[in-house]
């Protein structure tokens, strides 16, 4: 196309007379490298897998538009959701809900809200590290069950460096980058998620002008996030398959927590691998714990449709044996014994336990067997 | 079993990125802006474009098991959005039934339209039923229930028709940040148990849509901006069925316009204000977006943000900065772009007049 010829001037001069499609041309461009993940060797390919492996690339690819370009400014926060109902990431929690705020540790926010009936919500700040130690580092924590609420169950969180005496505060760092706000539900339909706004405090009045080094930059890293986001859970897939049908030990805990996962929860990670008619028995006597949850994903570590299937199980959902143990049973249909798990028409994947806030972390027993 | 597909998939993904690619010929255009910030808000756009086009076609697209999303909201701007209406949408099949359920909230008017798409006969988006609040039922505590069908039912009932494919929630708001919109569902009576597994073609195929969604929907709004390109600075009725055919609100008489202007130049709008149940007037960019409503107060107003003349005539000053008569829009470091008047149920339609005089001149112009 004639633009082939044209190079991209970086200019915010606003009378620049510029072409800007090679933008969007580097960016699809860019965006198609990473394909590669379907042909890793060791991703399956069967129909269901590699259609569900497109897919994700097109989930990863909005969420990564709307994060880094439309929910970017630190100067007007914006509350998005990195994953939801459809876009899944890395073994998303199917009882949780999960927004994301980009904010700058040298600038104050005010977070107002609504407590609603959701079980557990905490707030935390995080800086991303990973250029430095390896981590995504936490910088500050606030539970709900330290937060003061007015008489209506609203609440006003500032967020900031300086301690605020006297009022609900969640620390940052002169690093922090961004808010995770974590709700966790035992039953989705019947809680009322807490509602929250953020702003920053004595902030611009209008955002800056969009710029072309901006939205050049913006959708390069949205291009590579798609493509680093997909080819780390599928090392993590390739790790847990080497130790296929039960719990995957072969790292540390640690390991997920510098990922960025909750340090309030033990992950047991694992691979099933079954032929047709085979079903994979999962059994444990469950700790004293706040929730455990169990889930089944798919091989990109997508969690399957817990909206229209019952793809997971929770401590609150889960029918329990007599003498306190359960047993779970990932199979095609229901065995007729302890609590069937769908595998939604799926043979190879991944598949996630957690227990939360636990006194003991009692390595569930897996077997494989014939239905 | 190895993918039955006549293209790997990540050809299927190599290919969806090379369509998506072609949509930036919209750029280029030779009636197009070339300034930095529109060039800007162009590509911004095409990734605003991109991800509607994925979450629609590609996850919100199982008449069975129907799921509601916005096609435009207050980042994703398409074909002049209205910053004072909320749309959720959904895909539905005029061979199945729904119950749609939820609670009414404080938000002045509420409607429900089922659609077809009848391009390849009619040429047109074309309305196969309609209801709105002031014809429906509600419960004391605000919650109500409606049946989709093609059989007539009691109750709230919202009629669809054997070709009927999407579902259109609209809801207008005098003040979004005090009134409490709806809060809706949907689910299909008559559902398998559970979504078919993915098929490769169908990925394919929905990628191929999406892209070429990109591409027409960037294509079609510039094409409408280059029509309205033939007389700057009017807002004028055009032929209306190009409104209403691709789902225009039967309701809103438009008046569109392109518009450009000096730095020291300012864009007068005057009218009088049928009775009409709101109105509002955005100023979009080039490419239809609508401006950024939520961060800058002047990039709209309508009839509870306005003031009126003492003799109930509106004026509205467009221009880069306040001159201080009331009424101003700002051009938000544009140079040129789009604009769009609606008159919403209204018994009347006057064509404002507008003209362009410098800023100097305004205070003594509108004394």
């Amino acid at each position: 196309m004639m633009d082939d010829a044209m190079t991209v001037a970086l200019t915010s001069d606003p009378s620049a007379q510029v072409r800007l499609a090679p933008v969007w041309r580097g960016f699809c461009e860019q965006l198609a490298q990473a394909s590669d993940i379907l042909d890793r060797a060791r991703a399956p390919a069967t129909p269901l897998d590699q259609a569900e492996g497109v897919r994700y690339l097109s989930r990863l690819t909005r969420t990564a538009l709307n994060m880094l370009v439309d929910s970017a400014d630190p100067d007007f926060p914006r509350l998005f959701q990195m994953c939801d109902d459809k876009i899944k990431i890395g073994a998303d929690n199917p009882d949780n809900l999960y927004q994301q705020v980009v904010v700058r540790g040298d600038r104050d926010y005010r977070i107002r809200g609504r407590r609603g009936t959701v079980p557990y919500v905490s707030i935390g700040s995080k800086a991303n590290r990973y250029a430095s130690d390896g981590t995504m580092a936490s910088t500050g924590e606030i539970a709900f069950s330290d937060v003061a609420l007015d008489h209506d169950g609203t609440f006003e969180i500032i967020a900031s460096r300086d301690p605020q005496p006297g009022k609900n505060w969640l620390p940052l760092a002169d690093d922090t980058t961004l808010l995770i706000i974590r709700q966790t539900f035992e039953n989705k339909a019947a809680q009322t998620p807490a509602q929250m706004q953020v702003e920053r405090i004595g902030g611009p009045k209008t955002p800056t002008l969009l710029t072309s080094a901006c939205i050049e930059a913006q959708l390069s890293a949205a291009a590579a996030w798609v493509r680093g986001t997909a080819t780390t859970f599928a090392e993590w897939s390739e790790w847990f398959r080497s130790e296929p049908n039960r719990i995957y030990q072969g790292k540390d805990q640690s390991t997920w927590y510098r990922a960025g996962g909750d340090p309030k929860i033990w992950y047991g990670h694992l691979y099933y691998d079954l032929q047709p008619g085979e079903a994979l028995v999962l059994e444990v006597m469950p700790p004293s714990c706040r929730m455990w949850n169990f889930q089944l994903d798919n091989w990109w570590m997508e969690s399957l449709d817990h909206v229209h299937q019952k793809i997971w199980v929770n401590s609150a959902k889960a029918n329990y044996e007599p003498d306190g143990r359960v047993v779970l049973v990932c199979a095609d249909s229901d065995p007729g014994f302890g609590n069937w798990i769908d595998l939604a028409g799926h043979r190879q994947g991944t598949a996630l336990w957690r227990w939360i806030e636990a006194d003991a972390h009692p390595v569930p027993t897996c077997r494989v067997v014939k239905l | 079993m190895t993918v039955e597909l006549d293209a790997a998939p990540d050809a299927v993904w190599a290919e969806f990125c090379a369509e998506l690619a072609q949509a930036r010929a919209v750029l280029m255009r030779p009636a197009a802006p070339r300034d930095t910030l529109s060039q800007a808000e162009a590509v911004r756009y095409l990734s605003r474009l991109t991800r509607v086009a994925l979450e629609s076609i590609v996850d919100s697209s199982d008449p069975d098991f129907p799921r509601l999303f916005q096609m435009s909201n207050d980042i994703i701007k398409i074909g002049g959005d209205n910053p004072d209406t909320s749309y959720w949408n959904a895909t539905i099949a005029g061979d199945r039934t729904y119950r749609i359920h939820g609670t009414r909230g404080s938000v002045p008017y509420l409607s429900f339209g089922t659609k077809a798409n009848r391009f390849a006969t009619d040429g047109a988006m074309v309305s196969t039923g309609e209801l709105d609040d002031a014809r429906m039922r509600f419960e004391r505590d605000g919650s109500f229930e409606i049946i989709v069908s093609r059989d007539r039912r009691e109750g709230n009932w919202l009629a669809s028709t054997h070709d009927t494919s999407f579902l259109l929630v609209r809801q207008t708001f005098y003040d979004k940040a005090r009134e409490t919109p709806a809060s809706i569902s949907i689910e299909c009576l008559d559902r398998p148990d559970r979504p078919a597994p993915l098929q490769p073609v169908a990925i394919r195929d929905q990628l191929r849509r999406a892209a070429a969604f990109v591409r027409v929907t960037a294509q079609s709004f510039a094409d409408w901006t280059e029509m309205f390109m033939a007389h700057p600075n009017a807002l004028l009725p055009w032929d209306q069925d190009i409104f209403q055919k691709v789902g225009g609100d039967p309701n809103i008489h438009y008046f569109h316009a392109y518009w450009k202007l000096a730095p020291d130049e300012a864009w007068i709008i005057e009218t009088q204000v049928p009775g009409c149940r709101f109105w509002n007037f955005v100023l979009q960019n080039w490419w239809m977006e609508s401006g950024d409503y939520r961060h800058i107060p002047e990039a709209w107003t309508n009839g509870t943000k306005a003031r009126l003349t003492p003799d109930g005539r509106l004026v509205i000053v467009v221009a880069a900065r306040d001159p201080g008569v009331g009424n101003w829009i700002s051009t938000m470091s544009h140079l040129s772009g789009t604009a769009l008047l609606r008159w919403i149920a209204a018994d009347t339609r006057p064509t404002p007049t507008c003209r362009v005089v410098k800023c100097r001149d305004v205070a003594d112009l509108l004394r």
